[in-house]
């Protein structure tokens, strides 16, 4: 699992470094941020985060009421 | 093939003495001799190389050589016959050397004038020749020495023109010191046998004994751990079970938006600037996908199954006793 997990974070921060050096070099190069937000936002992928957080508000309401209800589920039994 | 032409004595000494470090240091160094007595005596280096193959080969001929002794010395526990027993790679090292000295490959000698392989006619240099007669002669003289009387000498003489006769002769010559040997041991044997026999007999049912134990369980104290461990288990199970699924679901969210904004922003976006800070982004996006996906991974079957399995011996190593079997 020790090797497993080397491996994993070795990957995970060459993935990061080359994500942080496109991020600068974008940068340096004229980026403008808010060009970048509205586009994505208009994009497909504002629609699935969306859709995302809407299935999150809704496990976590059924979490909360699961936890809240949970001494009456045995209620039942005895 | 340049490795072989650049291989000269001393490396295949040195890489021999790597091969047989698994031998006790005195019998290695007795090896290693001889087998520098048998470049000292070899005439043509080269050849003597090439004869004896590899420093792996030799290696791997003296350590069957040696573990054959080694084994037949773990079993019988006789003193006489540990030092016979110990020069058994000797005798293999002594074999290789007159086997090598014999039977040096020819090598021909092309001219760099010379077109064609076949336009010269073979010739065999004439040490090779010498070399293998002398040993040849050695040889004999050990098979005469070792078997005294069983060859004729008529035989012997028919036996020395022609090169192949070491090896026919070899096999009747072995088994003569034998004989001896097993003739021999009957004389040691009654001596021994009996100082050996009711050492061992007494033990053996002690030792029967004490490999057969039972594992029983404590019935009240098995009871009363799974009573308390199956709760507590239970209850570990689900505190662990919300960061595994938490990480899982935060694995494929960040996994799957990384992959989607990549594939958008290549369409998206006109200006490489702009492009190129979205695709850091989902990179960076990506690669905390991948650690929330390894903590799954951990969750599930270090924490959880660790968990569980260390439950299980835990009450194996409390509520069981071992008993000797009946």
């Amino acid at each position: 699992m020790k090797k497993a997990w080397s491996i994993v974070l070795t990957i995970a921060f060459i993935i990061v470094l080359l994500g942080a050096i496109a991020i600068g070099v974008g940068y340096l190069t004229g980026a403008d941020l808010e060009t970048v937000y509205t586009t994505l936002e208009d994009s497909q992928v504002a629609l699935y985060i969306n859709r995302l957080l809407g299935y999150w508000d809704v496990g976590y309401a059924y979490a909360q009421q699961f936890v809240a209800d949970f001494p009456n589920q045995f209620a039942g039994l005895f | 093939m340049q490795e072989v032409s650049v291989i000269n004595k001393q490396k295949f000494l040195a890489e021999l003495a790597k091969l047989l470090t698994f031998m006790y240091e005195d019998d290695r160094q007795r090896a290693l001799g001889a087998y520098n007595e048998m470049f000292d005596e070899a005439e043509d280096e080269q050849a003597l190389l090439l004869a004896l193959v590899s420093p792996l080969r030799q290696a791997v001929e003296v350590a069957r050589a040696y573990n054959s002794g080694k084994q037949t010395l773990s079993t019988e526990s006789r003193p006489g016959e540990n030092e016979d027993k110990n020069n058994n790679f000797m005798e293999t090292v002594y074999r290789i050397r007159a086997e090598a000295l014999s039977t040096q490959p020819v090598r021909e000698t092309v001219s760099k004038d010379q077109i064609s392989l076949f336009d010269a006619p073979l010739e065999i240099p004439k040490e090779y020749t010498e070399q293998a007669r002398a040993a040849e002669e050695e040889e004999e003289t050990a098979a005469e020495s070792g078997s005294e009387g069983e060859v004729p000498p008529e035989q012997e003489e028919a036996e020395g023109e022609s090169s192949p006769a070491p090896e026919v002769e070899e096999a009747p010559a072995e088994p003569v010191p034998a004989e001896p040997e097993e003739a021999a041991e009957p004389e040691e044997a009654p001596a021994e046998a009996p100082a050996a026999e009711p050492a061992s007999v007494p033990f053996e049912p002690e030792r029967i004994a004490a490999r057969e134990k039972v594992r029983k369980p404590r019935v009240f104290l098995l009871m009363l751990y799974i009573l308390i461990a199956v709760p507590l288990t239970l209850a570990g199970f689900v505190l662990l079970l919300v960061p595994t699924l938490l990480s899982l679901a935060a694995a494929i969210v960040c996994v799957s938006v990384a992959v989607l904004g990549i594939l958008s922003a290549f369409g998206s976006f006109p200006k490489i600037a702009n492009l190129l800070v979205a695709l850091g982004a989902a990179l960076i996006l990506l690669a905390a996908g991948l650690i929330f996906l390894m903590l799954f991974i951990w969750l599930l079957g270090g924490a959880i199954g660790g968990m569980i399995h260390g439950v299980i011996s835990l009450g194996k190593k409390w509520c069981y006793k071992e008993v000797a079997a009946e």
